[in-house]
């Protein structure tokens, strides 16, 4: 055989396989997120603009989805009211087909699967009086999962009104004791004993303070008080109204 | 050296053959849109103790409790054929720019002596709650059973608008007690949830 032509068949292999390896190992590279686009967030907040109530804005998000891409989208959160609210945000499975209002088509319930390929910046906002939050939502389902040709998950955003209780208790400490356990009249916001705003006593021997709070019976020990002793404590903190008003966004997932 | 040119761009040619068409399906295909419109609902008073309306808030076993209107006749009296607006406490005002879904979930009292499950059937039993939804002018038979958030599906819709902020109504809840005695007097609390998504 002509040596030039060895020659060649050679650089041709080489360079082949070169080319190959690297662009495949581009292919093998997550693409970057799709994003909602940053003008209909606009808009969204937009919407909120006066609002006197305690609402959401991007009612629905919309997905024409290849398994591997991620999607970014996200959720407005806004707080018209005159109290300030505590917003819990969670992943919300379907479980039964749903109706799109919009098409008329049905959209079939979240795989069982599908709580592990949604993920928020946050699962937690507290919003003062007229403040507006932007949340951010990733969603991303391996490649080559089998999926639905169309089905639909939610994001549910419950918000709790924040309120303001004072209890008043008698508490008397044996001798060696510095601490007492009392039942708060309300759960305390959180189950966190940073909700507490102030705790007092009338006995100035004492120096209060939360040392722990037990959310299955509403026990709020207090500590740093004196022994031996009876005295009247107050305690103010904050809890969350049990009517609770929640919105879930719709996300619907139709496979390409 | 024209044998070696010609294989060299074979080569490349394969090769960008090959890989671009994924790479373009997968960049250019996947879309995400969402609608800018604003879900939003007030609603009126934000609590409810159980017998609390017009009677002591101390509660029986094996009882039902009807979250009325201060205009209602007793806490224990539910409605007739049609709900009216004095058997129902809250009043919930729609302030939406699209139409709106409504449903009702209302997790286990805890946090005292009168802890109850949700039975998620509408019937109490013992260590259960039996709980319905329900709002001013419909026919009370079609009352919707209270399940927790966790198991609420299209069938559970209370209320459906028919227009953008359209779903100003007076609603309620009703809550049957447990049919066994609790051990101690210390109030338990359960929350109760209203939530509206886009129809």
């Amino acid at each position: 055989m002509d040596k030039r032509v060895i020659i060649g068949l050679v650089i041709v292999v080489v360079v082949g396989v070169l080319a190959f390896t690297m662009l495949r190992g581009q292919d093998n590279t997550p693409p970057a997120e799709v994003k909602l686009s940053q003008s209909i967030i606009d808009e969204a907040i937009a919407q909120c603009e006066n609002r006197t109530t305690w609402g959401i804005a991007l009612a629905d998000v919309r997905i024409n989805y290849l398994t591997g891409v991620g999607v970014e989208g996200a959720i407005v959160l806004h707080n018209g009211d005159d109290a300030e609210r505590l917003v819990t945000l969670s992943y919300e499975a379907t479980s039964l087909p749903q109706l799109d209002g919009d098409t008329g088509q049905y959209y079939q319930p979240s795989p069982i699967q599908a709580s592990g390929w949604v993920s928020l910046d946050t699962s937690q906002v507290r919003l003062e009086r007229m403040d507006t939050e932007v949340v951010k939502i990733h969603f991303l389902v391996p490649k080559g999962t089998k999926m639905p040709s169309r089905w639909e998950f939610r994001i549910s955003a419950t918000g709790a009104q924040i309120a303001v209780w004072e209890d008043q208790f008698i508490v008397t400490t044996g001798t060696g004791e510095d601490e007492v356990v009392t039942t708060l009249t309300q759960p305390l916001l959180n189950s966190n004993i940073v909700a507490v705003i102030d705790v007092s006593s009338e006995l100035s021997a004492d120096l209060p303070y939360i040392k722990d709070y037990d959310p299955s019976n509403r026990g709020l020990t207090i500590g740093g008080l004196d022994d031996s002793a009876q005295r009247l404590v107050t305690v103010n903190y904050e809890y969350p109204l049990v009517l609770r008003i929640a919105y879930a966004q719709r996300w619907l997932i139709k496979m390409l | 050296m024209k044998k070696i040119l010609a294989g060299l761009m074979i080569a490349v040619l394969l090769t960008v053959g090959l890989v671009t068409p994924t790479m373009a399906a997968t960049s250019q295909s996947v879309t995400v849109t969402a609608t800018p419109a604003y879900v939003a609902i007030a609603n009126t008073p934000n609590t409810w103790t159980l017998n609390g309306v017009k009677g002591d808030g101390f509660i029986l076993v094996d009882t039902i409790y009807y979250a009325i209107d201060a205009t209602g006749t007793a806490d224990t009296t539910g409605p007739g054929a049609t709900v009216t607006d004095a058997d129902c406490r809250f009043s919930l005002t729609d302030t939406s720019s699209v139409n709106i879904t409504l449903k009702v979930t209302m997790e286990d009292f805890a946090g005292g002596s009168a802890n109850m499950a949700n039975s998620e059937t509408g019937l109490n039993g013992a260590t259960s709650y039996g709980a319905y939804s329900y709002y001013s002018g419909m026919t009370y038979t079609a009352k919707k059973v209270v399940k927790k958030v966790a198991n609420i599906g299209t069938t559970d819709v209370m209320y459906t608008s028919t227009s953008p902020g359209g779903a100003d109504i007076k609603w309620a809840v009703q809550v049957e007690t447990q049919t066994d005695a609790w051990a101690g007097g210390t109030a338990s609390t359960a929350t109760l949830t209203i939530t509206a998504a886009k129809a």
